[in-house]
Order: structure tokens, then C-alpha cells, then sequence
């Protein structure tokens, strides 16, 4: 592939909950003011030997433990309901916007994504231009999820999601045992490029 | 071999029973539905810690002094198995629990498990007979990792000392058990090698293997 400028395009957010949500089915959700940014974050672990100096030297390996992400916009041109309902479904999936369900809730609910119980959410950008869209497979609201401005003016809404790498097989398991063998996150999507359905 | 980083992966904590636990056995299991007697127990939350202890004895001579032994006599040794259980069957927990504690009974002399319940002071674990029998409450405790190709089998286990901690809260139970393996050896069946029935034999009696339950 040349280079080029990278042009996004209009990038239209989307979402999908659980079937019993109402956004059981892809949802629009808004189109941001500015950049909808998306930054992952590695966590890599080193390995220490005394041969390379110990804990006073550099590692001499690293070790991949897996990532999650961050993906920040603010919306200007947006469906409150659509935000209430990732509201209602970030905070554990109570009955009500703004309820709280049982302290410690597990908001995968040992269930498949998108099954009653599993209150992860599907976001997905579109890219109409650079023809790259972006999904991400169990996200939520996180830390100050969103901050709403209320006044005479236009609300942009600032919206702070997190993609967790959850279980994705089919029980939920973080062992991820196929044909007997132990895969763990061996697999496992985060993100990928096809647009949810 | 050569040398490299050792790294065993993601490690999944197997159980084997005796005989007394299975489906096919009326089991009573207080906390949930009857196990078969080979399941799944855990993953850990961090480190599973594997740490044997061998007991040697010293040969003192004279000739050696008072402190420094001639020779060692090998003594056997057991094994410790500390594992952070974070997603864990809590019914096979309880099952270990009570084969740890003896293997308690209900009455008819069926082998139902009662969460909780204990045996009475004295009762042997092993019970004379052969590993996975039925009234052998040792547990085969296997430690099945991903990356290398031989698993961790102790064929004769259970839960003791601390066995287990258990937080209780909203936030996820991490419950830190702690198990020791013995090299349990049931008694002679017939004469072998000059040895009688009855008796019981420390040599060739298993530790630890590279095993897997079926």
C-alpha cells in the first residue's frame, strides 16, 4: 500500500447491547465534533536476568500480557437515548438508567457477547472514506464516562469508553479450552475492521 | 534441552476423585448437582506455587566430628501446592474440602458428600486401599499448562494447614488454597518380591508424575 494522507472520513459512531437492550440491533449513536480517538494500550512485562545487569540493568526479554484500549469522543450530533441506554448497560445493567445493580456485578455475566446478562457494548466507527472502519467488540463507559453540559447552547457530549479483551469463546472461560487444549486469550479479538450487523 | 525462558502458560487445576464420587454413585453434593470424578477445579489468579520438601538424615561417625554427617540417608519428602483459585467450580471446592476432611459419610455407609461435614478424629485418608478406589479420599490434583507439554500430576493429595482462605465481599473471591502431596502407597495385596501382604513399601511409591487423569 502507498502513501497517502489518511482521511477517516465521516466517522459515524454505532452500537450494539445484549439482545434484551434496547439497542439489541446496531444503533446509531452520534457523529463527534471533532476526532473520535482511539489509543491502546500494550502491556508488555519484562524479564529480568542478572546477566543483563538484574534489576539495575534493562529486561533482556519482554513478555506480551495482552492489551485493552481507550476511545474518546465528543459528540455533537447524538441520540440521548441511544447514550442513556450505554449508560444503563456501563453501570452493570440495572432495570433503570442511573439504578445501580449488585456491587460487584461482573459486567460479562459468564454469558457470549450480546446474550441477556453480557452488559459489554459493541462500538463501531464507520469510514466512509478510508473505507477503515473500526469495531470493538466489548466496551463500556469508564472512570468519568461522560461529561454533559446542560445550557442554552448545543450539548457536546464527552464520552471516555474502554475496550476490554473479554473471553470471547463460547463459555466465557478464560481458559478458552478447544478440542483440549488450553488456548487462554490465544485468539481472543479486541478490535477488528468489519462493522457489526 | 537447551536453555530458555520457562514459561508454562495458562495453568488449568484438574481433580480425580476415588470411585465414591461419581454420578453413577448416589451422590448428595449440598452446594449443587452431583460431579463426575474427574473435573475441572481452577484457574489461578497468579503464580500456582510448587514446592517439594526432601528430608535427608544425617550418618554421623566419630570420625567426622559432631556436626558434619559421613552420609545421608534419604528420608522421602512431600509437597506443597499453593494455588490462588479466581475461577473456580465452588462445588468441587466443597467435595475437596470434605475428602480433605476425611471423606464424611451420610448414614448407610454410602459415600454422599455433605459440604462441611467431618469424619471422625483418627480416620485415615487413605484407607488401605489403592489410589482412585473407591474409599480413598486422597485426591489426584493435576496441573495442566499450556505451553509445556508435561503436566504436574500428585496422585495423592488434599487440602491441609490453612486449607483454604476465602474473602467474602462484592468484589471476586480469590480463594487461596493450600494442598499437600504425599507418596501414599496402599498395602501389599499378595507376596511381591518377598514382601507379605499388608505390608506397606516407601520404594517405587509416586510423588509427583507427568500424568494425565482420564
Amino acid at each position: 500500500m502507498s502513501r497517502s494522507y489518511v482521511v477517516n472520513g465521516e466517522s459515524l459512531v454505532y452500537v450494539k447491547g445484549n439482545s434484551n437492550s434496547s439497542i439489541a440491533s446496531l444503533t446509531q449513536l452520534g457523529l463527534a465534533m471533532d476526532k473520535v480517538t482511539i489509543t491502546p494500550n500494550f502491556r508488555h512485562q519484562d524479564i529480568q536476568v542478572e546477566a543483563w545487569g538484574g534489576s539495575a540493568g534493562t529486561a533482556a526479554e519482554t513478555q506480551f500480557m495482552l492489551a485493552d484500549m481507550t476511545v474518546h469522543m465528543n459528540l455533537v450530533h447524538f441520540d440521548p437515548t441511544v447514550v442513556r441506554e450505554c449508560v444503563r448497560l456501563s453501570m452493570g445493567g440495572a432495570p433503570v438508567e442511573g439504578q445501580f445493580p449488585h456491587a460487584g456485578t461482573l459486567m460479562g455475566g459468564n454469558v457470549v457477547r450480546f446474550q441477556p446478562g453480557n452488559n459489554y457494548i459493541g462500538l463501531n466507527i464507520a469510514s466512509p472514506i478510508g473505507q477503515l472502519p473500526w469495531r470493538f467488540y466489548f466496551s463500556y463507559l469508564a472512570q468519568q464516562p461522560f461529561s454533559w453540559p446542560l445550557g442554552v447552547e448545543k450539548t457536546i457530549l464527552m464520552l471516555n469508553w474502554r475496550i476490554m479483551p473479554f473471553p470471547s469463546n463460547s463459555a466465557s472461560d478464560p481458559a478458552n479450552i478447544q478440542g483440549g487444549t488450553i488456548l487462554g486469550a490465544q485468539g481472543n479479538v479486541l478490535y477488528d475492521h468489519v462493522l457489526d450487523t | 534441552m537447551s536453555r530458555s525462558y520457562q514459561i508454562a502458560g495458562e495453568t488449568l487445576v484438574y481433580v480425580k476423585f476415588g470411585a465414591h464420587i461419581s454420578p453413577s454413585v448416589s451422590n448428595i453434593v449440598a452446594s449443587g448437582s452431583a460431579r463426575s470424578n474427574l473435573c475441572q477445579f481452577a484457574l489461578a489468579s497468579e503464580y500456582i506455587t510448587v514446592t517439594p520438601r526432601f528430608i535427608h538424615e544425617d550418618v554421623k561417625t566419630d570420625d567426622f566430628g559432631p556436626n558434619i554427617p559421613a552420609e545421608l540417608m534419604w528420608m522421602m519428602g512431600d509437597v506443597t501446592i499453593d494455588i490462588p483459585a479466581i475461577h473456580y467450580d465452588s462445588t468441587v471446592l466443597d467435595i475437596c474440602m470434605a475428602e480433605s476432611m476425611g471423606g464424611a459419610y451420610l448414614t448407610g455407609g454410602l459415600f454422599p458428600v455433605a459440604a462441611g461435614l467431618m469424619q471422625g478424629a483418627g480416620n485415615l485418608i487413605g484407607n488401605g486401599v489403592p489410589l482412585l478406589a473407591s474409599g480413598n479420599h486422597f485426591i489426584s490434583l493435576s496441573l495442566v499448562q499450556a505451553n509445556v507439554l508435561l503436566p504436574l500430576r500428585f496422585p495423592s493429595a488434599i487440602l491441609t494447614g490453612p486449607a483454604v482462605r476465602t474473602p467474602l465481599g462484592t468484589q471476586k473471591s480469590i480463594a487461596q488454597t493450600t494442598w499437600r502431596a504425599i507418596p501414599y502407597a496402599a498395602p501389599q495385596l499378595t507376596i511381591t518380591g518377598g514382601v507379605a501382604p499388608g505390608e506397606v513399601i516407601s520404594s517405587g511409591a509416586v510423588l509427583f508424575d507427568h500424568g494425565v487423569d482420564t
